[in-house]
């Protein structure tokens, strides 16, 4: 090697040479690390996206499924329920009518009629499900009070609701996932929870709205919801966040300080074009 | 051992016409891809410094500087000084946050006037090359890692290498790291010495070329893959 070209190698070559070396191993080592420490970045972020990605399909498959349940009880409620009294009332209003006395036919007339208006009960009962017109026309407080009013009715329950500051209504497309949101956690507490009670409140802060649910029955805690949105079950509930994700909206499970009942809230901001 | 002396002469000599040639590269390939390279600012900062290197190294190889040694640390010194603005300009250019960009320039300020005086009053003693060329080492290997840290905060960059920041920044470290402690120890070498440990400068500058060449290359690639 020309650099150590002196009889005795100098102190200088040698400081040269192995500073030289020494500076130049620190700066390949400084690049390789920065090279592995951004691949291991990437690959990180690739599984958080790959998680996220799970997440958003598990949320979709949660959503057509509930969608082909809606769909089937829709065509058992018709099938079953309608599609039989229609059918009934046919009967009566068969091709023999013009040949039976006057008193038969009209006694068919009537029963026929009666049969009918029963149907027109029961499409409108079924229409009403899917779509509350209260809701259109009068919005979510209405809505919800009707709901309520009808648990209330059935006698099982005794169920409340008090909106403390809704003179500003919600955009309707929000105002109808809202109430999908709160029908979900109704239907959920009836199902599963046995309470005797029901109450909901509303109320807005620091531009935010937040309704409550609370039931003195079996509930969820934050851990228990956040186990069964990773699971496969929980349909409902997953529907629930899909929805509330919609609206940048959350939703928060707890048992209240006291012990005694369970709490759902949930915290919806509100925008500029909402309807005023 | 004078067939030795000859064949290191050749080796030394060879290496000088090398490293002097290798300036050009970069400067054909940033002509070569001109229209897609114009419009970068950054890449003319680069190509600013190839051909100030490339002047420099003419200066001393076609002995147009006084052969005193004087003359030609003078000219080292304000080669040296140019290198740090340069480097310092493109980085500034290249990185993204507001507070870094900000100290770089006001580092420029500083460096330039320490330079003034340090030549100023150490003149005629003529041992001013050594330390400024060390300063301006350490700060540019800082600003470098700076620059390299900037790199791989950008979230849209799956490959850091696959950019030609990653390709100039590693030439300029390579370059500042190899030189480092020749640049400490050169003033207290002899002629004799120096000339024969100079070839740690020429092996490192071709490099630093041959590495700009690339980055001048990956920038293209980079222009096709946006225009898709």
């Amino acid at each position: 090697m020309f650099f150590l070209q002196a009889d005795q190698p100098s102190t200088v070559s040698l400081v040269l040479f192995f500073g030289t070396i020494g500076m130049l191993a620190l700066a390949i080592g400084l690049i390789v690390f920065i090279i592995f420490h951004q691949r291991k970045v990437i690959r990180y972020q690739l599984q958080l996206q790959k998680m996220e990605q799970d997440q958003q399909k598990m949320l979709l498959n949660a959503s057509i499924r509930l969608q082909e349940e809606e769909r089937q009880r829709i065509a058992a409620d018709l099938h079953d329920d309608a599609g039989p009294l229609l059918a009934t009332a046919r009967l009566y209003l068969n091709e023999n009518l013009v040949n039976l006395d006057k008193t038969t036919q009209l006694q068919s007339i009537y029963n026929a009629k009666q049969i009918i208006d029963d149907t027109i009960q029961l499409i409108r009962n079924i229409s009403h499900s899917l779509m509350p017109p209260t809701l259109k026309n009068f919005g979510l407080e209405s809505a919800v009070n009707d709901l309520f009013q009808k648990i209330s009715g059935a006698g099982t329950m005794n169920a409340s609701c008090r909106f403390h500051d809704y003179r500003e209504r919600m955009a309707p497309e929000k105002e109808l996932i809202v109430f999908r949101v709160i029908q979900e956690l109704v239907n959920n507490i009836l199902k599963h929870s046995n309470a005797s009670f029901i109450h909901l409140t509303q109320n807005n802060n620091d531009g935010k709205c937040y309704i409550r649910l609370h039931h003195d029955g079996r509930g969820l805690t934050q851990n228990d919801f956040e186990k069964l949105n990773k699971s496969t079950v929980g349909l409902g509930l997953k529907n629930i966040q899909s929805r509330l994700k919609v609206l940048h909206g959350k939703i928060q499970f707890e048992k209240d300080m006291s012990q005694t009942y369970y709490k759902a809230t949930i915290e919806i901001p509100r925008e500029e074009d909402d309807r005023h | 051992m004078i067939i030795f002396e000859t064949k290191s002469f050749i080796i030394i000599q060879l290496l000088e016409n090398i490293s002097y040639l290798s300036s050009l590269v970069p400067i054909f390939v940033f002509f070569f891809l001109f229209k897609k390279l114009k419009k970068e600012k950054q890449i003319w900062v680069i190509l600013l410094y190839l051909l100030f290197s490339f002047i420099s190294d003419s200066l001393i190889l076609y002995e147009i500087t006084p052969a005193s040694t004087l003359a030609i640390r003078l000219q080292i010194s304000i080669f040296s000084y140019i290198e740090y603005v340069l480097f310092s300009v493109y980085l500034a250019l290249s990185i993204n946050n507001q507070l870094v960009k900000s100290l770089i320039y006001v580092l420029i300020g500083l460096f330039t006037l320490f330079c003034g005086f340090y030549i100023y009053y150490n003149f005629y003693k003529g041992d001013f090359y050594s330390t400024i060329a060390t300063i301006e080492a350490i700060v540019l290997i800082v600003l470098s890692i700076v620059g390299l840290y900037d790199l791989i905060k950008q979230p849209d960059l799956f490959f850091i290498y696959s950019s030609s920041q990653f390709w100039i920044i590693v030439a300029f470290l390579f370059f500042l790291a190899g030189t480092f402690f020749l640049t400490i120890i050169l003033e207290n070498l002899s002629k004799v010495e120096a000339n024969k440990y100079w070839s740690i400068n020429l092996i490192f500058n071709t490099l630093k070329n041959m590495l700009f060449a690339i980055a001048f290359f990956i920038h293209k690639k980079k222009f096709l893959i946006h225009s898709g």
